[in-house]
C-alpha cells in the first residue's frame, strides 16, 4: 500500500516538475516575446510618426505655390465671374495633379469663392470657413496645416493653407487651401497591422485609426466641459464622441473597460501638431497567442511523450509493486503456514526438544520431552530449565554452559541429568543451537536432548569388561613375554650348544686329522723309508725279497694316500697351516681333480681371518660344492671370496639346474639350513638364490671380526 | 762332505732320513732338532751347509723356521721335507724363502739329490710343484683379461696347449681322460673368447703365461 502511494506521489512530482519546467520555459519565452514586441511597437510608432510627419508636410510647398499664382490674386481682387472662371481650372489642375481631395480659395472674410469641388453636391463655394484655425493662422501670414473633419463634406482631411497677397499693396487678399484626404493616409500607413494604431488630438479624440469602430471616439474618459469645448471648436463635427473605454492600469499598460482586454501602450507626440499623439496598442492576449501557439505545437508532443513515459513507468512500477506485494503476502502466508508446520513438527518430533529464552525460562517443549519427563505442558512453560536438573547439572549449566552458550550460540553433547516428575533421573546429552535476533544476540535456544541413560549403563558395563579384559591381556602379555624370554634363552643356549658342538666337532676333527696325517702318516713314512731301504738292499741279492719289499712300499704309499685323504676330509691341514684362501684353493683344485667340473676360485683382499671364521666359510663352501656335485649337474662352479667394508663376502655360484626354493623343500636336505646356521653363528647372513634351470647362487656375508 | 741339519719331530722318521742322507756317502747329519726353536738354535750353533726342515712341528712350524733362518742365517739354504703334498704348501714355502721342497713319501728317491741341488745354490722342486708355482704367479698377475676366470686346472691345460702339447699328452700328465681335456679346452676358448689352439698360443705368449 505504501509503495503504491509512493509511486503515485513520485508520478505526480514528475508531472509537476515537467509542467513547472514547461511553464517556466513558457514564461521566459513570453517575457522575451513581450520585450521583443515592445521594441517592435516602439519602432513602429516611431516609424509611423515620421511617415505621418512626412506625409502631413507634403503639401506645404504646393499650397505656397498655389497662393502665388496670379489668377488667384486677380480673382480675389475682382471677384467677378470671369476671373473666377480662370481660377477654377488652376484649382482643378492642382487637385488632379496632386491627387488632392479639394483645392479652394477663400477671401479675407473666410468665404470660399472658388473650389475644385464646385460641381459636387457638397461644394465649398460660398461657404464660410473663417472659424477654422488654418484660416486664422493664414491670416496671420503663416502656412498652416490642420487636421479636421470636414463640416460640409463630413470627410476627414488635412488642411494646408497659405495667404494670398496683393502684389502691389502687399495687402492680404484671401487664403488658398488644399485639403488632402486622411483616408488615403489611413489606408496607406495604418492598415496591415493586427494591433491598434491611433492618432489622437490633444483631448484624446481618436482621429485616425486602423479600426473603424474607434474613429471619433474618446481615448480617455473626459469631463462634459471638455467635450463641450470640442463641440465648440467644430473641428470634429457635432459629435457625440463616446469613450472608447481605455484607461491606464500601469506604466504603458491600458485596459479596455468594455471587453476587459489588456493592451501594451506605446505613444509618440507628433511634431508640428502640439498635443497630437500617435498611439499603438497591442493586445497582450494576442502576443500570448503568438507565443503559445508555436510553443504548444513544439512542447505539446514532448509533454505528451513525457507524460506517456511517466505513465508507462508508473504503470510498470505499479505492476511490479503489485507483484511484490502479492509475493510478500504469499510469502507471509507461507511463513505463517511454515510456522504452524514448524510448531507441529517441533511438538510431534519424537525427540526431546526444548527452547529457552535469555533468562533460561522454557518457552517451548516437544511432546516427547513432556512424555519423557512426565510433565504437562502448562507445568513446564515459563519455568526455569535448570529446575529440571539435578543440583550438579544445574551448577554446571549456570556456571559453565549458559555463559558459554549465550556467547558462542551453540553447544554440543553436554552431559546433564534431568529429574523426572516422579523423581527418576535421566542422563542426557544436550546439543543446543542459539537463534539470534537481528542484532546478532542469542534470543532463544533450540536444544535437543538425547537420553543416554541406557547407553551410559551399557558403556559402564563395557568399560568394566574392557578393564577386566585389559587386565587379562596384561597378564597374558606378561606370560607371553616371559615365555618368549624363556624361549629366547632356550634358543640362545641351543645356539650356544650348537656352536659348542660344532666347535667341539671341529676341534675333534682337527685333532683326528692331525693325528692321522702327522702321526700315522709319519709312521707310515718311516716305514716306507725302511721298506725302500730293504728293497734296495735286496735288489741285487734276493730278487724275491726285493719284490716283497717293493710291494710293502706301494702298500704303504696307498695307505698314506688314504690317510691323507681321510685327514683332508676331516679337516684340511691347509686351513690351519696356511689359511682360508689356500684351503679354498686346495678345495677347488681337489674338486677339479675329482670331477669334470671347472671350479674357479677368485679372491681379493682376504688375509688373516680368525680360525673360527675361516672354518665357517670353509665349511659353507664345502657344503655348497658338495650340493652342486650331488644335485646340480653343473659344469662350472665359481667361488668368490672378497673383503668389502669389513665384511667378508663369499659367493658360490653354479650353472646347474637349480631348484625352486618355494616348491622344493630340499633346503634342509641340501644342508642349506646348516649353512645358514653357521653364517648366523658367525654374526652374518646367508642368502640362497635358486631358480629352476638357472643355477644356484649362495651369498654369505659375515663381519670380518665376528664375535664368537 | 755336505753338513746337514735335520729338523723333524718324529724320531723314527728322523732316523730314517738320517740313514738315507748318510748312506749317500758325501753328506752327513751334523745336528738334529725335534722342534722349530731347537732347529734355529742348532742351525746358528752348528752352521750346517743345508737345513732340512719339516713343516708340521710342535711349537714353531717349519715355515716359521724358514722365515727365521732367512733372517738369522741367510747363507744356509733350507729344504722343506714334509708330509703335505698340496701345492699351496710348496708355494708358501718358496714364498717364505725355502730353496727346495720334497715330500717325505718321495724322500728315499729324491732327498739326496735335493740336498745336493740346494747346496749347489739351485732350487729343488718337483715338476708338479714347479708348475703350481708358475701358475700361482700367472694367477697373481691380474692384468690379463679373462685369466682370472679360469680355474687352476683350466690354467694348467691352457699352458700345456699353448706349448703345443696334444690332448693325449695332457690327459696322461694329469691322469684324466682325453674327453675331459677336450671339455677343458672348449671352456678355455669360450672364457677367453678365442677360436682355436693357435689363437690360444698367441694369447698365452702375449700375456706371458708361457715362455719360449
Amino acid at each position: 500500500m505504501r509503495l503504491r502511494n509512493i509511486i503515485l506521489v513520485l508520478a505526480l512530482l514528475a508531472a509537476l516538475a515537467v509542467s513547472s519546467g514547461g511553464y517556466l520555459y513558457y514564461s521566459s519565452l513570453k517575457k522575451a516575446a513581450f520585450n521583443q514586441e515592445d521594441d517592435h511597437a516602439e519602432t513602429r510608432v516611431e516609424l509611423l510618426k515620421r511617415q505621418l510627419a512626412m506625409y502631413l508636410s507634403e503639401h506645404i510647398k504646393p499650397v505656397k505655390a498655389l497662393a502665388g499664382i496670379e489668377e488667384l490674386e486677380t480673382a480675389l481682387k475682382k471677384k467677378d465671374t470671369v476671373s473666377i472662371k480662370e481660377v477654377n481650372p488652376v484649382l482643378d489642375n492642382f487637385a488632379e495633379a496632386l491627387d488632392l481631395n479639394t483645392c479652394y480659395l477663400m477671401d479675407n472674410k473666410g468665404v470660399t469663392i472658388a473650389s475644385s469641388n464646385r460641381k459636387a453636391k457638397d461644394s465649398f463655394v460660398g461657404k464660410n470657413f473663417s472659424f477654422r484655425p488654418y484660416f486664422k493662422n493664414a491670416l496671420a501670414g503663416d502656412t498652416a496645416t490642420y487636421l479636421a473633419l470636414g463640416t460640409t463634406s463630413g470627410k476627414r482631411g488635412v488642411y494646408y493653407s497659405h495667404p494670398v497677397y496683393d502684389a502691389q499693396t502687399v495687402g492680404l487678399l484671401g487664403v488658398a487651401v488644399i485639403k488632402a484626404s486622411v483616408e488615403l493616409v489611413e489606408a496607406l500607413l495604418f492598415t496591415d497591422y493586427q494591433g491598434i494604431l491611433l492618432v489622437t488630438d490633444p483631448n484624446g479624440l481618436i482621429f485616425i485609426s486602423n479600426k473603424n469602430e474607434l474613429r471619433f471616439k474618446l481615448m480617455w474618459e473626459l469631463s462634459p466641459e471638455r467635450i463641450q469645448k470640442i463641440q465648440e471648436s467644430r473641428q470634429f463635427g457635432r459629435g457625440p464622441w463616446p469613450w472608447a473605454g481605455f484607461y491606464i492600469t500601469e506604466d504603458r499598460h491600458v485596459e479596455n473597460r468594455y471587453n476587459s482586454e489588456e493592451y501594451i501602450y506605446s505613444t509618440r507626440k507628433m511634431d508640428n501638431y502640439p498635443g497630437w499623439k500617435i498611439i499603438n496598442l497591442r493586445a497582450r492576449k494576442e502576443i500570448g497567442q503568438k507565443i503559445a501557439d508555436p510553443f504548444l505545437k513544439l512542447i505539446g508532443p514532448v509533454i505528451l511523450v513525457v507524460s506517456i513515459l511517466i505513465g508507462g513507468c508508473v504503470f510498470i512500477l505499479y505492476t511490479k509493486a503489485l507483484q511484490e506485494i502479492i509475493r510478500r503476502r504469499h510469502a507471509e502466508k507461507e511463513l505463517r503456514q511454515s510456522e504452524k508446520k514448524y510448531r507441529h513438527i517441533y511438538n510431534k518430533t519424537p525427540v526431546m526438544l526444548h527452547s529457552i529464552d535469555t533468562e533460561g525460562k522454557i518457552i517451548r517443549v516437544s511432546d516427547y520431552w513432556l512424555e519423557k519427563m512426565e510433565y504437562r505442558r502448562n507445568e513446564v512453560i515459563g519455568s526455569y530449565l535448570t529446575g529440571f536438573y539435578t543440583e550438579k547439572s544445574k551448577k554446571y549449566a549456570e556456571e559453565i554452559i549458559f555463559p558459554e552458550f549465550f556467547k558462542t550460540g551453540f553447544c554440543r553433547n553436554v552431559p546433564y541429568t534431568y529429574v523426572k516428575k516422579s523423581g527418576g533421573q535421566i542422563d542426557i546429552l544436550l546439543s543446543c543451537y542459539g537463534v539470534r535476533n537481528e542484532q546478532g544476540a542469542v534470543e532463544r535456544s533450540l536444544a535437543v536432548s538425547v537420553d543416554v541413560t541406557e547407553k551410559n549403563q551399557v558403556q559402564k558395563a563395557l568399560e568394566q569388561a574392557k578393564e577386566k579384559l585389559s587386565r587379562y591381556s596384561v597378564d597374558l602379555e606378561h606370560q607371553v613375554a616371559k615365555r618368549t624370554s624363556e624361549l629366547q634363552k632356550a634358543q640362545e643356549s641351543l645356539r650356544k650348544l650348537s656352536k659348542n658342538i660344532m666347535d667341539a666337532q671341529e676341534r675333534e676333527r682337527s685333532a683326528l686329522s692331525r693325528e692321522l696325517h702327522d702321526h700315522l702318516g709319519q709312521v707310515l713314512t718311516a716305514l716306507r723309508i725302511d721298506a725302500v731301504w730293504i728293497a734296495r738292499y735286496f735288489s741285487d741279492r734276493d730278487a724275491n725279497a726285493a719284490l716283497r719289499a717293493n710291494r710293502i712300499c706301494s702298500l704303504i704309499d696307498d695307505t698314506i694316500a688314504d690317510v691323507r685323504d681321510m685327514a683332508f676330509k676331516l679337516r684340511p691341514g691347509v686351513l690351519d697351516d696356511l689359511g682360508l684362501v689356500e684351503a679354498l684353493e686346495s678345495l677347488t683344485n681337489d674338486v677339479e681333480e675329482r670331477s669334470d667340473i671347472s671350479c674357479v676360485f677368485i679372491h681379493s683382499n682376504v688375509k688373516n681371518l680368525p680360525g673360527m671364521l675361516a672354518t665357517v666359510l670353509y665349511r659353507i663352501t664345502q657344503e655348497a660344492i658338495t650340493n652342486v656335485l650331488r644335485h646340480a649337474r653343473a659344469s662350472v662352479i665359481e667361488v668368490d671370496l672378497r673383503k668389502k667394508d669389513n665384511m667378508i663376502e663369499l659367493t658360490i655360484k653354479d650353472n646347474g639346474c637349480g631348484f625352486s626354493l618355494a616348491s622344493d623343500n630340499k633346503g634342509r636336505g641340501f644342508g642349506l639350513t646348516g649353512m645358514q646356521e653357521r653364517a648366523i653363528l658367525a654374526g652374518g647372513e646367508l642368502h640362497i638364490t635358486a631358480e629352476n634351470g638357472k643355477g644356484t647362487t649362495i651369498c654369505c656375508s659375515v663381519p670380518e671380526r665376528s664375535h664368537f | 762332505m755336505i753338513k746337514v741339519l735335520l729338523a723333524d719331530d718324529h724320531k723314527i722318521v728322523r732316523e730314517g732320513l738320517k740313514r738315507i742322507i748318510e748312506e749317500s756317502g758325501d753328506m752327513e747329519v751334523i745336528a738334529e732338532a725335534a722342534d722349530g726353536s731347537e732347529a734355529i738354535k742348532k742351525a746358528m750353533d752348528t752352521r750346517p751347509d743345508v737345513a732340512v726342515v719339516d713343516i708340521s712341528m710342535p711349537g714353531m712350524d717349519g715355515l716359521e723356521v724358514v722365515a727365521r733362518l732367512k733372517d738369522y742365517t741367510p747363507e744356509i739354504p733350507v729344504l722343506i721335507l714334509t708330509m703335505h703334498d698340496e701345492e699351496q704348501y710348496v708355494v708358501r714355502a718358496v714364498e717364505t724363502g725355502a730353496m727346495g721342497y720334497v715330500t717325505k713319501q718321495s724322500a728315499p728317491e729324491q732327498l739326496v739329490d735335493a740336498v745336493k741341488k740346494v747346496f749347489s745354490g739351485s732350487r729343488y722342486l718337483t715338476e708338479k710343484a714347479s708348475e703350481a708355482l708358475a701358475l700361482k704367479i700367472v694367477k697373481g698377475k691380474r692384468y690379463q683379461t679373462g685369466v682370472d676366470s679360469l680355474s687352476m686346472r683350466e690354467l694348467q691345460v691352457l699352458c700345456k696347449l699353448a706349448v703345443g702339447k696334444t690332448n693325449h699328452e695332457i690327459a696322461d700328465t694329469y691322469n684324466i681322460s682325453v674327453k675331459t681335456v677336450d671339455t677343458y679346452r672348449s671352456r678355455i676358448l669360450k672364457k677367453l673368447n678365442l677360436r682355436n689352439n693357435a689363437e690360444l698360443s698367441r694369447f698365452a705368449i702375449k700375456n706371458k703365461i708361457v715362455e719360449f
